[in-house]
């Protein structure tokens, strides 16, 4: 009985790490906002997505999260004109991050909301394990 | 006949077993809040008649066996995982979870695991002072 207490908790763990690693890409992602390339007409950094599988540990029985993949965004990367900039190509133009800045928030946020809704998976189950054993006393 | 035999005490486990095994839907469909094409599980709910008439059911074969001294579990460890059902929200990337619902569940779950505790405690009291053993009357 208690067990299923437990793996509720080892699932709500799976999901924060889960969440965890998307907030750690979506930090990668803001950090890297300004990263051009050096050589002319290179290209910049990519931005990187998380996606989520739900999948069945076969030793323990439970269907946890993991992250399936971190995968770029092959959308358009944007140009600035700047004859300066050391990637600029022929035309002056350089390549900018196709990072945006609201989506990565917006992002951030939803991730951070599915954490805490693990959180409190997490207490919930805490409180029913100890009137659980509430019962011994 | 012990205590755990009797008909209330049994529904009591019965239904405590459910909602522990709910919870665990939950958990699940919680940590799957961002995951793509999945859909939020529940489990069947138990009614009360199917539960009582089990109960009553192990109670006869408990009665007609007596003697033999063995407590029959009746709770099964698996109760139907219903899924498929039909979300009112999906994301883009075909998501059926809304988290607020299944917070809504989650507190169910809880109150209900903790009347069903209570419950128990109070059964077990009641029993106590039928017994007469000191401290039963609290």
């Amino acid at each position: 009985m208690a067990d299923e207490l437990i793996s509720s908790m080892t699932i709500a763990a799976s999901g924060m790490r889960a969440q965890g690693a998307r907030i750690r890409v979506i930090s990668e992602n803001i950090a890297n906002r300004d990263s051009t390339a050096n050589t002319p007409g290179g290209d910049p950094y990519r931005r990187k997505v998380v996606t989520f599988q739900n999948y069945l540990d076969r030793e323990s029985d439970m269907q946890l999260v993991r992250v399936r993949k971190i995968t770029e965004d092959q959308s358009a990367f944007t140009l600035r004109y700047d004859p300066s900039h050391p990637a600029a190509n022929e035309e002056g133009y350089y390549k900018r991050p196709n990072v945006t800045g609201v989506i990565e928030t917006m992002d951030m946020l939803q991730a951070q909301r599915s954490y805490q809704a693990n959180v409190s998976v997490i207490q919930n189950t805490k409180s029913m394990v100890n009137k659980t054993l509430e019962l011994l006393r | 006949m012990s205590i755990r035999d009797t008909a209330l005490m049994t529904m009591i486990t019965d239904k405590s077993h459910w909602l522990t095994q709910r919870q665990r839907v939950i958990a699940q469909n919680v940590a799957n809040a961002n995951t793509p094409d999945y859909k939020a599980r529940d489990l069947v709910p138990i009614s009360f008649r199917d539960s009582l008439r089990q109960a009553e059911r192990n109670l006869q074969l408990q009665q007609a066996s007596a003697g033999v001294g063995f407590a029959a579990s009746t709770a099964s460890d698996a109760y139907r995982v219903n899924r498929g059902r039909a979300s009112y929200e999906v994301t883009p990337d075909k998501n059926q979870v809304v988290l607020e619902e299944q917070i809504v569940k989650m507190n169910q779950t809880q109150n209900d695991y903790v009347l069903a505790l209570n419950l128990r405690r109070k059964f077990s009291q009641m029993y106590r002072t039928a017994l007469g053993t000191p401290g039963g009357g609290r």
